[in-house]
């Protein structure tokens, strides 16, 4: 390998990407199953949190902490705007008991846990984003796999060389620098 | 009259409008939760995919094991110290 394959590669693209939709930057270098898994683990996570605390958990006024930790996913920002719409002109928000309300605001345990679950998914997000922002080609977690080369029997080794060949256990590891 | 036949669907359950009332049982919601995280940190780590559903386990049950530890030692330190 030269150096210039060797040194670190930044993707701000697959970030931005990543902090749109969750998984999607690792689906644009590749990896489409670390892809899945992140879209399908971040995404249930933050819907979960959305649906069992309704839309009052995204409140950037309300907790602006913890909706920093919301806005590392970017669909909570959106979320967020249409808060705000279903609010009086005054910016409050319908009271609990008035069945004609916009939204239902939640309260105690239920909303803690729902702006828990989306915070967390926003900072989960973060660290699938970093994985994406920087890339070092000599981590083995950041190689793309090569389609799997026919392999030599033993036969063909020992008449060729008399030397028993080496057998490892992971001899379709065969991967190559991504990027 | 209007209002009364507007009533139940007002009072019917709107998805992502209004929150789940599971006041209750909120503590359960721990588990998917130290599931998610699992799952996420293990896919950024581990370098094979098939490796992920052991370790993401092991991972999730050291979390809870911690916890629940964590949480008896501070039930001792308030109820009985």
């Amino acid at each position: 390998m030269t150096a210039k394959t060797d040194s670190p590669k930044w993707h701000f693209a697959g970030a931005i990407a990543g902090w749109l939709i969750p998984g999607l930057g690792h689906l644009l270098l590749g990896q489409k199953g670390r892809a899945a898994i992140l879209f399908a683990s971040i995404g249930m996570l933050w819907l979960g949190g959305f649906f069992v605390g309704g839309v009052g958990v995204f409140d950037r006024k309300g907790h602006p902490i913890w909706f920093m930790g919301q806005m590392l996913i970017a669909p909570s920002v959106m979320v967020e705007v249409y808060h705000r719409t279903l609010k009086s002109p005054a910016g409050q928000p319908p009271r609990p008991d008035d069945p004609t309300g916009t939204y239902q605001p939640s309260y105690g345990h239920v909303h803690e846990q729902g702006v828990l679950y989306t915070s967390l998914a926003g900072m989960l997000n973060l660290l699938a984003m970093m994985d994406v922002l920087y890339r070092d080609p000599a981590d083995p977690r950041h190689r793309k796999r090569t389609p799997r080369q026919p392999q030599p029997t033993r036969d063909d080794n020992n008449t060729d060389t008399g030397v028993s060949p080496e057998i490892t256990p992971n001899a379709d590891n065969s991967s190559e620098g991504i990027a | 009259m209007t209002s009364m036949l507007a009533l139940p669907t007002t009072l019917a359950f709107r998805p992502f409008l209004d929150p789940l009332p599971i006041d209750g049982y909120w503590m359960l919601l721990l588990i998917p939760m130290v599931i998610a995280i699992s799952v996420v940190y293990k896919t950024i780590k581990t370098d094979r995919l098939h490796k992920i559903p052991r370790e993401a386990s092991i991972l999730a049950a050291q979390i809870v094991a911690f916890m629940a530890l964590a949480a008896a030692a501070l039930w001792i330190l308030t109820e009985l110290v």
